[in-house]
């Protein structure tokens, strides 16, 4: 209840970042929620977050993207970082096939330790590099349908898809919250309450603490 | 990787026991105090506070030569921070704001000094004890990571990774049916594929290292046996469609056999050194078992001495108290005796009394007779000089026993008027308890005793 407090947004929606090291989640973040790109960026290490508060039909959202470290080595650092989160997006490098050939291992991870309902946008980062590409589009397609993923090819260095791609998950997170909201509040008008704002703050406190999705 | 997680571990504890409010408020929001402290730890503060606090900090971290001063700078951050932290509403805002709180901690004499005078408890023998407690969990947890990654490895297949990477890279799609792929590498130019065998081969190696850390493959024979199968096939339709290109295949197969060998062998050394690694953890988790059974062994010598002891502590008093209560049975006794004595020495004394009374009597009666029979004035003075010595002597023994009306009363007796006889009877038996009778005086001690 305590995100509805301050009357700044609608719904939180918790997102993270997964994927390989160096594939380019550091810059998807920051060019999503500073408009920024760092050619000498960093490795990762802990966790870091950022948040942009966006319009989805009509409806103020705020999303919290978690970004963490890629590396194997600081796996054990977030473990406890999936929790909460009600969107993923499963970052891999075209130019390098090993990070998509591991994206199969962090869907793994994802089903592990997420919620199953989370919804799942794989990106295809560094797609200014297409001279240096490693994984066909088709192939990236492909898994896409065979996982049921949404997939999109971006460039956080060109600023391309980068919007796009978070504006979908948002979408889709937002599509399935109001049906749910919709389903309940069909519940609470049967019991003969009036329901709207109540429904509304029980989603974005359940948010906080267990996935709103599940229920 | 471990040793810090494990210090993460022991952060978390620290920090649960010293500030357990603000531990509260964070576990609600769903933050790992992990999250911000691991990357603290692990670059030693670089990049995370000012410049100058990092040189401070690292001047004691240097000179103590221990990691001491990461956990007590970390602790003296919480404590600067909890205040603020403590107020803040979900998750995200607390990891930002003791990010940014903690690289604007421009203050560094009061970081350090906060650090090394409010954290003097927290020293390396401390931390050994919560560093060894939290191992077993990490070591469980990486286990059965691993253990999780080697079966997804192996349900991938090493034999068809193998098989992409035989192709050009640029034709590969991602495919698992083996069959086809067996078609589709005949139809690829043969003469291009010995080509670039070799370097396929250089780059499966390659791939295999980068991920082979955890990557320890058990059935990496099967494969192989498979794979050769696979190529012996390959061979026998390459020599039926060109004979020509039998010989370059049969290159390229053997410098893949070649690579494979060595990778064989790289594995094995591999899953040797990590079993190896695996039993000196074994052994060493033993010592500890075996230390702490030790330990609690000794515990237990302790508390059975102390036990012992007690009971000897417990007999003794026992006995103490026995004694106590023979001696005082004893007294008891002695008293009963005394008791018994005076009531007899009293039965007795009340006899002589009846006795003396009697005599008395006697005298009375006799000197009366004397009296009236008019005996010679000699024979009448002697008695009576006699009685009066007596009586002189007496009180002067026992002055204070006797009483004065009875010395009286004996003298007035003595004086023989009858009228007053009857008087002096009544006072001497008053006090007859205490009067030690003429004549029988010399009888009395022996009879006593």
């Amino acid at each position: 209840m305590a995100y509805k407090v301050d009357h700044e947004y609608d719904y939180l929606f918790k997102i993270v970042l997964i994927g390989d090291s160096g594939v380019g989640k550091s810059n998807i973040l920051s060019r999503f929620t500073r408009n920024e790109f760092c050619l000498e960026s960093k490795s990762t290490i802990g966790v870091e977050f950022a948040t942009r508060t966006l319009q989805v039909e009509g409806k103020t959202v705020k999303a919290q993207i978690w970004d963490t470290a890629g590396q194997e080595r600081y796996r054990a650092i977030t473990s406890a970082y999936y929790r909460g989160a009600v969107g993923a997006l499963l970052v891999y490098d075209i130019t390098k096939r090993q990070t998509f050939d591991n994206v199969l291992r962090w869907l793994r991870e994802l089903r592990d330790h997420a919620d199953s309902n989370i919804v799942i946008m794989m990106a295809g980062n560094k797609s200014d590099l297409n001279h240096l590409r490693a994984v066909p589009g088709e192939d990236a397609q492909l898994l896409a349908e065979k996982e049921g993923l949404s997939f999109l090819e971006t460039s956080a260095l060109e600023a391309f898809n980068v919007e796009n791609a978070f504006q979908t998950i948002l979408l889709d997170i937002y599509h399935i919250i109001s049906k749910k909201a919709l389903a309940a509040q069909e519940a609470v008008s049967t019991t003969g309450l009036h329901g709207t704002t109540i429904n509304v703050a029980n989603l974005s406190g359940d948010m906080n603490k267990r996935n709103c999705c599940s229920n | 990787m471990i040793e810090s997680q494990v210090d993460q571990l022991v952060f978390e504890e620290l920090v649960h026991e010293r500030f357990p409010r603000l531990v509260n408020h964070l576990d609600y929001l769903g933050v790992q105090v992990a999250w911000v402290s691991g990357p603290w730890f692990l670059t030693i503060f670089m990049n995370m506070l000012p410049w100058e606090s990092v040189l401070r900090v690292w001047d004691v971290l240097l000179f103590e030569g221990n990691r001491v001063m990461l956990f007590r700078t970390a602790l003296a951050l919480m404590e600067l921070y909890g205040p603020a932290l403590v107020t803040t509403k979900d998750a995200g805002d607390a990891v930002t704001l003791l990010q940014s709180l903690a690289g604007s901690t421009f203050d560094s004499s009061q970081l350090v000094l906060t650090a090394c005078m409010g954290y003097q408890n927290v020293n390396e023998t401390r931390l050994q004890e919560l560093r060894n407690k939290h191992r077993p969990a990490v070591l469980v947890a990486i286990e059965e990571r691993s253990k999780g990654l080697r079966a997804w490895k192996d349900s991938q297949g090493l034999a068809s990774k193998l098989y992409n990477f035989k192709q050009d890279p640029k034709s590969m799609i991602i495919e698992t049916k083996k069959g086809e792929r067996l078609v589709d590498a005949q139809t690829n130019g043969d003469l291009s594929r010995s080509e670039s065998g070799s370097t396929n081969a250089d780059e499966v190696l390659v791939s295999l290292n980068g991920d082979g850390e955890l990557d320890s493959v058990p059935d990496l024979q099967e494969q192989v046996v498979w794979l050769k199968v696979e190529l012996c096939k390959l061979w026998r339709r390459e020599d039926l469609l060109n004979s020509g290109s039998y010989i370059l295949s049969g290159v390229r197969a053997e410098e893949l056999e070649t690579a494979l060998m060595e990778m064989v062998k790289q594995d094995n050394r591999r899953q040797l050194s990590a079993r190896v690694e695996q039993l000196e953890q074994e052994v060493a988790e033993l010592r500890r078992a075996l230390s702490d059974k030790q330990e609690q062994e000794s515990v237990m010598l302790q508390v059975l001495m102390r036990v012992e002891q007690e009971q000897r502590l417990t007999e003794d008093a026992r006995r103490f108290s026995e004694q106590d209560a023979a001696a005082q049975r004893y007294a008891a006794q002695v008293l009963q005796e005394k008791y018994e004595e005076a009531t007899a020495a009293l039965a007795e004394m009340e006899k002589r009394v009846v006795m003396a009374e009697s005599m008395l009597e006697a005298t009375l009666q006799y000197q009366s007779g004397q009296q009236k029979t008019q005996p010679s004035p000699r024979s009448l003075s002697l008695p009576v000089q006699t009685n009066q010595d007596q009586t002189q002597e007496f009180p002067a023994r026992k002055i204070s026993l006797l009483s004065r009306p009875f010395g009286l009363g004996w003298r007035d007796r003595n004086k023989g008027k009858p009228a007053n006889n009857e008087e002096p009877m009544t006072a001497s038996l008053s006090v007859r308890d205490r009067v030690p009778l003429r004549g029988k005086r010399d009888e009395w001690p022996s009879s006593r005793r």
